[in-house]
């Protein structure tokens, strides 16, 4: 027995050692592929494609399924996006508050005879509105189903080439859609997609629709998620968008050629991680047609959105992210080690297998196992102790190196906002950290009660976010 | 392992003060370098709006001035919003200043890359005639983004004789480079057609010619929408290439006449899809005898884009609506499809219906709600 505990303590801590190295090696990463894409930036004058007759159009699409809290900050928002072309399609999912009617007062809609192309088959669309006022706005009213279906709606709604899918209350930065769209311009015969950098709004200071003063929120499980952004945002995806293994364009903010998510059919609806299946599938698609793409990421394509402000809401969010990835890793299996599938089947999915899907589990046995092992005195208290604390400044080393990525955007440089930042780095693994893996568990063993969505209680962003 | 557990926790604590140290240095000088940037961005703004608002021209100015980007900036951005009279004087501060001279001096071959893109991009918002021949020895500049600039700088100037050059140019950069000298070009204006033409002209001859960069100089003459340039797009139309026939014919909606009639006529039966939905769209724009039948003809074709385009032009054409309502009462389920949705948008299926329910309604409009009404 004492063997068996210590031997799996062991275990334990080896995946965790294994763990941080491999999200050191993405920071690194990411490191090399940020300081290129600063110095293009920077030489590149991304600015110039704003005045550009040759800048590809781009089609907003947004679902809102109870949105009324947000819904006219943020589409006002993103009207004031600067880009020579675009539009704006809203797909009300049969919202059961005011949305729709928030929607025709603030912006003048008037229903109009507009033909929809059905390519992706969604639920019945009731009516489509377009707004008086001079903004390229249409609203397809339709009946509920879902999130995915709703993105469906507005994708077979939209009338140009790229589409770029986000969220009823996200605040989209000024800049964030030519950052992107400078990448499909570089490169528009395989550049098939490209992901945002989404990040935490809540404690922002707001102005005229626009994030005029980023700050880090309050909260201890805010703050939490600011570092998880950050992590994932700036220290990992830049390494996967440079070797093509993007396992995911994120729901907030990604773009997508039109073609393409026609082909693969749209979202699927009632899958509680759409975007990870949706990325998953075009990966898929594309590489069993032999075709040269790629998905890549701008990390200066910035979107903020709300994150969770509470600990119940954060623990359904947690639980539904879990259960799209458990769906995914179970419609992806063939993808696993396929060498066929190139990066996204020998690396990228492999990795989000072992140290997302896994991570949980193997957690959870080392918080019975070790606690057991000390009873039993099968670990040495000291060694316990020492490797706690080298776990926990493991960890802080990650998020460190995050941060200092994440710098090159020169955000929460005040003292204030960087000491809370630190605090968090250090205190975040004692305790907001195993409460996730305990909702993460939860989700892969909690049965049937956590298979639903469960309502995102919006707040609104202009609520979470501190008025200027 | 356990023996070097004592080291290895005393290299990762070390390793996390020392990056906790570089973090909180690095935002703290982060802050103050922003704070002094914005202090002297302000102080620029404030002195260049002073001179202006004096009609003032000092007689010197500190040297520093002439050679800092935040100086450069403020001058471009206050260039930008003033007109007229305004922006000649903020020409003479900036030449009395220096900066023309330093900015010249900082885009030479000798600065660094990222020095040369700044003065080049100054250069060119702030460039006078002065400068034009500096600006068109960038064009042969290492980096790209620098002659990216330089060609905007000599567009700006109207440098008609460096367009056969700039296009050149343009065979040797990235799309996304291209696509910014293409910007520059159209910003010329008509003054550039005549050069355009006659490079295109030279260009398509070429066996070794750019296929990607001739359909580009299309593009940029489309945009600036001059009717000489339509000789050289109809050769265009007329080439074995589909991608230069689509370039072709999506300009020819702006600049074509008459003269484009027939060839885009003859485009409507060419076997790339693309070709077929632009010259519809050529054809709805221009109009002329004939055009509409055969427009008309494009509603049975197989590609729903090319059915739109062409739905979308016959109700810009005298009688298109009348070949629309054929269609829809017509067998093809997909021709009656994309005309239903025609006739939605453009309001003769609303006011058809409308005039049947105030009793007021014409055989056509009795027919017409009927044919709707059954697809």
């Amino acid at each position: 027995m004492r063997h068996l505990l210590s031997s799996v303590s062991l275990v334990v801590w080896a995946y965790f050692v294994a763990m941080q190295l491999w999200l050191l090696a993405l920071a690194i990463g990411s490191a090399v592929v940020l300081r290129r894409q600063r110095r293009q930036q920077l030489f590149g004058r991304t600015e110039d494609m704003l005045t550009s007759h040759l800048a590809p159009p781009v089609s907003i699409v947004v679902p809102a399924y109870n949105e009324a809290a947000g819904i006219v900050e943020s589409i006002k928002s993103m009207s004031m996006v600067s880009y020579p072309r675009f539009e704006i399609v809203v797909a009300n999912d049969g919202s059961t508050d005011d949305t729709l009617q928030k929607l025709i007062e603030a912006f003048d809609l008037y229903p109009v005879p507009y033909p929809l192309r059905t390519n992706i088959r969604t639920e019945r669309v009731r009516q489509v509105y377009k707004s008086r006022q001079p903004i390229p706005l249409t609203v397809v009213d339709k009946e509920n189903g879902g999130r995915a279906d709703a993105l469906n709606a507005a994708i077979n709604a939209a009338r140009y080439p790229y589409v770029l899918a986000t969220d009823a209350d996200v605040i989209i930065d000024g800049a964030a859609l030519v950052h992107a769209m400078r990448l499909v311009s570089e490169d528009r015969k395989r550049v098939v997609g490209v992901g945002g950098n989404v990040r935490p709004i809540n404690g922002c200071r707001l102005a005229y629709g626009h994030v005029v003063d980023p700050r880090v929120p309050d909260r201890i499980i805010e703050r939490y998620q600011l570092l998880e952004y950050v992590r994932s945002f700036v220290a990992s995806r830049p390494a996967w968008s440079a070797i093509n293994g993007l396992p995911i364009l994120s729901g907030a903010f990604g773009i997508w050629r039109r073609d393409v998510v026609v082909a693969v059919g749209g979202y699927t609806p009632g899958h509680l991680g759409e975007d990870l299946d949706l990325t998953m599938r075009a990966h898929r698609y594309l590489r069993d047609a032999g075709q040269d793409y790629r998905l890549v990421y701008s990390p200066a394509a910035v979107v903020w959105t709300e994150v969770p402000p509470t600990r119940k809401i954060l623990r359904r969010q947690r639980i539904r992210w879990h259960r799209g990835l458990m769906t995914a890793v179970r419609d992806f299996r063939s993808t696993t080690f396929n060498p066929r599938h190139g990066t996204i089947g020998m690396v990228t999915w492999p990795s989000m297998v072992l140290f997302e899907y896994l991570a949980p589990i193997v957690e959870f046995c080392g918080w019975l196992a070790i606690p057991l092992a000390l009873l039993t005195g099968a670990v040495p208290w000291l060694t316990a102790a020492a490797f706690f604390v080298l776990a926990i400044l493991a960890g802080a080393i990650t998020s460190l190196v995050a941060l200092l990525l994440d710098e090159r955007f020169g955000y929460f440089n005040d003292p204030r906002e960087t000491l809370k930042l630190l605090t968090t780095v250090f205190v975040e693994n004692l305790g907001v950290r195993q409460l996730t893996v305990w909702w993460r568990i939860r989700a892969m063993f909690g049965g049937r009660s956590t298979h639903q969505w469960g309502d995102m209680e919006r707040r609104g962003v202009a609520r979470l976010a501190r008025s200027a | 392992m356990l023996s070097s557990l004592p080291t290895l926790l005393g290299a990762t604590t070390a390793a996390t003060v020392a990056l906790t140290g570089v973090l909180v240095v690095t935002k703290l000088a982060h802050r103050e370098v922003q704070r002094w940037r914005g202090t002297r961005s302000a102080h620029y703004l404030a002195a260049i709006g002073e001179m202006l608002s004096r009609r003032m021209i000092p007689q010197s100015t500190p040297k520093a001035w002439a050679t800092d980007p935040l100086f450069w900036d403020a001058l471009a951005e206050y260039r930008l919003l003033v007109t007229g009279a305004d922006r000649e004087h903020i020409d003479r501060l900036a030449a009395q200043a220096g900066v023309h001279r330093a900015l010249v001096d900082r885009s030479r071959r000798r600065f660094p890359a990222s020095r040369r893109l700044r003065a080049a991009a100054r250069l060119a918002d702030l460039a006078t005639p002065l400068q034009r021949q500096h600006l068109r020895s960038l064009l042969a500049d290492r980096s790209p983004q620098v002659r990216t600039q330089a060609v905007r700088g000599l567009a700006r100037l109207r440098d008609i004789e460096s367009i056969p050059a700039i296009l050149d140019l343009a065979r040797r950069v990235s799309p996304w480079e291209a696509a910014r000298i293409a910007d520059a070009l159209v910003t010329i204006g008509l003054a550039a057609t005549g050069a355009i033409c006659d490079w295109l002209d030279r260009e398509m001859e070429r066996p070794d010619c750019s296929e990607e960069t001739v359909a580009l100089a299309g593009r940029i003459l489309g945009s600036i929408g001059d009717p000489e340039a339509e000789p050289t797009l109809l050769r265009m139309l007329r080439s074995p290439n589909p991608e230069w026939r689509v370039t072709a014919a999506s300009a020819l909606e702006r600049t074509g006449g008459p003269n484009a009639i027939e060839p885009l006529l003859e485009a409507i039966d060419d076997h790339s899809w693309q070709v077929r939905a632009r010259a519809a769209v050529a054809l709805g724009a221009i109009g002329g005898p004939g055009v509409t039948r055969a427009v008309a003809g494009l509603l049975y074709d197989p590609v729903w884009w090319v059915r739109q385009n062409a739905a979308s032009a016959l109700s810009e054409l005298p009688g298109g609506t009348d070949h629309l309502i054929a269609a829809l009462e017509g067998p093809d389920p997909y021709a009656a499809d994309t005309a239903l949705n025609q006739l939605t948008i453009s309001g003769v299926l609303a006011e058809a219906a409308e005039r049947v329910r105030a009793g007021v309604a014409s055989e056509k409009d009795r027919r017409l709600a009927a044919a709707a009404a059954s697809t």
